[in-house]
């Protein structure tokens, strides 16, 4: 924590999107049984889901500014040298510069608008019809066709 | 004469038996010389059997 | 029969060969042979009998001639001969009999046994030898018969004598062949005798009992043919029900073994479900990091900015510190002077380096510069990885299906047994092969029955052919015996009826004659020959008069009876008489002359001149055909014939 750095300590997501994530994340109603295999939640973790809805939204080339914001988990629990390090690719590719990695803030910024976008998507597809789980691969499996496919 | 005399007397006979008596007389007058005609019961039985045979076969 | 001639050759008294010709003509049909007593009338006759049937032959002493005996040298022979020529049906016989004496010695001589020989003429004209010549005689005038038309007046007398009853019937019997009736009828009644008694050796009932028997036996065959039937139902029965329960113990160790193989699917499916589930583990690792290479592109934007940032020197301070590094461990300047190891330069970029302070971005740039390479690869392998073990679960996805498929199926099958355990079913089989084996038992039992009634059946049968044979034997021995036995039968009515017909006619004709006969016809009111042939008179008041009689009447009433007789009968026989005449009146003479001569076909008479004579013989004479004289010759003591006209 040096100055002339601003941190962020959390991380936002839109009120109504939380009930969603912690489903995502297996929190909640779903530990009543103990999922496993196809069943089991599709992430571990909330940061998870948010990273996923991040970089749909960065696939989607679309930022959506939050309106009403609620905290979905501390920044701390964010991976350095992955999760992190996507984050701020993003923010990078973002802002074209370098700078940016001077400002957590920013960075956060960026991906919850991204995640903001993204979430839609997710939230349709993996809670969807059928197990989260396999919704979330195939939903992957495609993306990454595409990826490959040359389109973005 | 006598003869035609006898056998004249059995025409109410069956056919059969006036046939078997035809034969069995003229057997008897041709051996009538001889006191005790030797076999002669065998002839007569032979007619008997022979007029009787054909009855057989119509019976 | 009518006599032509007979020709005495030494026989008895005549010397030499003596022919008499007799009479034939119808209207002359009279032969008149005279001669004293002892001239020879008898032997006249005895020599027709001798000749014809050999009668007398050993009496009166010689045949042969003495005179011609007497004239054989010793050394030849001679001989004593008859011969006798008549005509009978159109065929005229020739019967010669004959006796050789050889004289041996003076005194002895030798007798061979008379030769016989008859040969006819047929009415074709053939001359034969009759073989059989007795018996051809015999059926012509049968020797018995010729008595009554041979005979003396002696003789003659006899019938009409009582207690001559049998002769009288012996001789209606043989004129009127009822011997042959008689004959016939015992030959007939002896042979339906015998066919009676093969008739009492079959048994009549027997026929019913055996039908009975069979019928009896096929009833008892139908009823055990059923009980097999029944019998071997049950055993078919049984053998399916032990088949059945074979199948389901079979069954239920086949659904043991799918059991078992429900339980291993079972745990292979379990495995692979485990599979599947380890395998979701493993992609939500690999989703867990999922985002990054959906984040490849800005990570390669961010990756490139970061390296041109570099490359232009547009690197943070922080960046010299890195750039230094690169130095020392180059060992060489950027000018291309070495750095050497324990150099002034190198120590000097030491220095430098300690001095320096890396800023917070710059390891952050640096960092993150770092950390995107790092997940360069990431980018790349994360995605195969996922495509990967979906491929997997592809595979185990099929795996699982088709044990779920099996398991399925499996579960049908075990779903269509039934719960039945196995050791009711083993009871059950067990009853059902003791059962099997009483059934054995009993049907092998009831084959044997059957068998055996077969057998019986057609022993019964056999016997029923043999009976129905014997019953057809029976038949057509019972045919023969009635046919035997009608023919014996109609035979004794017919010899009764016919001998009492003949009877009567022989008594009506003899009636007719005697009546002609008789000078005392009005008081002999009838002849009777009653049914034991006694032959009477009766008087005018209908009583038998015979004892009245005197010898000439009797005389005349046998001759009446003869000629009765043979007019009846229509025997053509001539009449042959001895001295008929010596004990009747002169009145029975003449009517007797007058009277036989129309009643036979044929008459000789051998008279004594005493006999015949005056009114008797004016009757006689217009039908004399024939008169000789037997001339006997004191000195030789032979008879010779004189023809007299």
């Amino acid at each position: 924590m040096k100055a002339g750095r601003t941190e962020r300590d959390r991380v936002y997501v839109e009120k109504r999107q939380i009930e969603g994530y912690r489903k995502m994340a297996g929190i909640g109603t779903a530990r009543r049984r103990k999922a496993v295999g196809a069943d089991a939640p599709p992430f571990r973790d909330l940061k998870d889901v948010f990273l996923m809805a991040a970089c749909l939204g960065v696939r989607a080339r679309q930022r959506t500014p939050l309106r009403d914001k609620q905290e979905l988990t501390r920044t701390s629990y964010f991976e350095k040298e992955t999760d992190l390090a996507v984050l701020r690719a993003i923010a990078i590719a973002e802002t074209q510069g370098v700078q940016v990695l001077e400002d957590e803030d920013a960075i956060f910024t960026i991906a919850e608008e991204y995640a903001n976008t993204g979430y839609a998507e997710l939230e349709s597809r993996v809670l969807g019809a059928g197990r989260p789980l396999v919704s979330l691969t195939d939903l992957l499996l495609g993306e990454y066709a595409d990826e490959s496919a040359g389109d973005s | 004469m006598i003869k035609e005399k006898i056998m004249g007397l059995f025409r109410e006979c069956e056919p059969a038996v006036q046939r078997v008596l035809e034969k069995v007389l003229e057997k008897e007058w041709a051996k009538l010389s001889m006191q005790n005609p030797r076999g002669i019961k065998d002839d007569i039985r032979e007619i008997v059997e022979d007029e009787a045979r054909l009855l057989d076969d119509e019976a | 029969m009518k006599l032509e001639s007979i020709t005495l050759t030494n026989f008895r008294q005549f010397y030499g060969d003596q022919t008499l010709k007799l009479a034939r003509d119808p209207t002359k049909n009279v032969t008149v042979i005279s001669g004293v007593n002892g001239a020879g009338k008898t032997t006249l006759l005895a020599a027709l009998n001798w000749c014809l049937y050999q009668e007398n032959a050993s009496a009166a002493g010689e045949l042969v001639n003495k005179r011609a005996l007497t004239e054989t040298p010793v050394g030849f022979s001679v001989e004593a001969k008859v011969q006798v020529v008549f005509s009978h049906e159109g065929e005229r016989y020739t019967v010669v009999r004959a006796q050789r004496a050889n004289r041996i010695s003076d005194s002895e001589w030798n007798r061979e046994q008379p030769s016989f020989s008859v040969s006819r003429i047929r009415a074709d004209g053939q001359f034969e030898t009759v073989h059989n010549p007795a018996g051809a005689i015999e059926s012509i005038l049968p020797s018995s018969v010729s008595a009554y038309f041979f005979f003396d007046g002696e003789k003659i007398d006899k019938f009409a004598r009582p207690g001559h009853e049998d002769e009288v019937r012996s001789a209606v019997k043989q004129v009127l062949k009822i011997e042959v009736l008689e004959r016939a009828r015992n030959h007939l009644a002896a042979v339906a005798r015998e066919y009676r008694q093969e008739l009492g050796s079959h048994a009549s009932g027997e026929l019913n009992e055996l039908l009975q028997r069979e019928a009896q036996l096929r009833d008892k065959l139908g009823t055990n043919k059923s009980d097999l039937e029944t019998l071997r139902s049950e055993r078919a029965a049984a053998e399916r029900q032990l088949k059945d329960i074979d199948g389901r113990l079979a069954e239920l160790t086949a659904v043991r073994e799918l059991v078992a193989k429900r339980g291993q699917l079972q745990g292979d499916l379990t495995a692979r479900e485990a599979d599947r589930d380890r395998l979701w583990d493993d992609v939500r690792g690999i989703v867990h990091k999922g985002f990054i290479p959906l984040a490849c592109k800005a990570m390669e934007q961010a990756g490139a900015i970061l390296d041109e940032k570099r490359r232009r020197g547009e690197i943070p301070p922080g960046i010299r510190e890195q750039f230094l590094q690169d130095l020392l461990t180059r060992g060489r300047c950027i000018c291309g002077r070495p750095i050497g190891e324990d150099s002034k330069e190198r120590r000097a970029l030491l220095t430098l380096l300690a001095a320096a302070v890396p800023s917070e971005l710059e390891n952050v740039v640096l960092r993150t510069a770092g950390d995107l390479r790092a997940l360069d690869s990431l980018c790349r392998r994360l995605p195969l990885e996922l495509r990967d073990a979906m491929r997997k679960k592809v595979a185990i996805d099929d795996d699982i299906e088709r044990l779920e498929q099996e398991l399925d199926d499996l579960s049908r099958k075990l779903a269509d047994f039934d719960q039945e355990d196995v050791g009711t079913l083993e009871r059950k089989r067990r009853d059902l092969c003791d059962a099997l084996v009483r059934l054995a038992g009993e049907i092998g039992r009831a084959e044997t029955l059957i068998s055996e009634l077969h057998t019986q059946l057609e022993a019964v049968e056999a016997d029923i052919s043999k009976a129905q044979v014997r019953a057809q034997h029976a038949k057509r021995v019972w045919r023969r015996f009635t046919l035997a036995s009608k023919a014996a039968s109609a035979l004794d009515k017919i010899c009764d009826a016919f001998a009492a017909d003949m009877r009567q006619q022989i008594r009506e004709e003899a009636k007719k004659i005697f009546d002609t006969l008789i000078w005392k016809s009005s008081q002999f009111r009838d002849i009777s020959i009653s049914d034991d042939y006694h032959l009477e008179v009766l008087d005018r008041w209908g009583f038998p008069a015979r004892p009245e009689l005197s010898a000439g009447e009797r005389q005349v009433l046998s001759l009446a009876f003869i000629c009765g007789m043979s007019k009846v009968t229509g025997e053509e026989a001539p009449l042959v008489m001895d001295t008929p005449f010596a004990r009747l009146s002169t009145q029975h003479r003449e009517n007797i002359a007058t009277q036989v001569p129309r009643i036979t076909k044929q008459l000789v008479l051998l008279v004594t001149d005493e006999e015949l004579h005056s009114r008797a013989r004016d009757n006689l004479a217009a039908r004399i055909g024939a008169e000789y004289e037997l001339v006997f010759d004191q000195s030789t003591g032979c008879t010779s014939v004189r023809f007299v006209r």
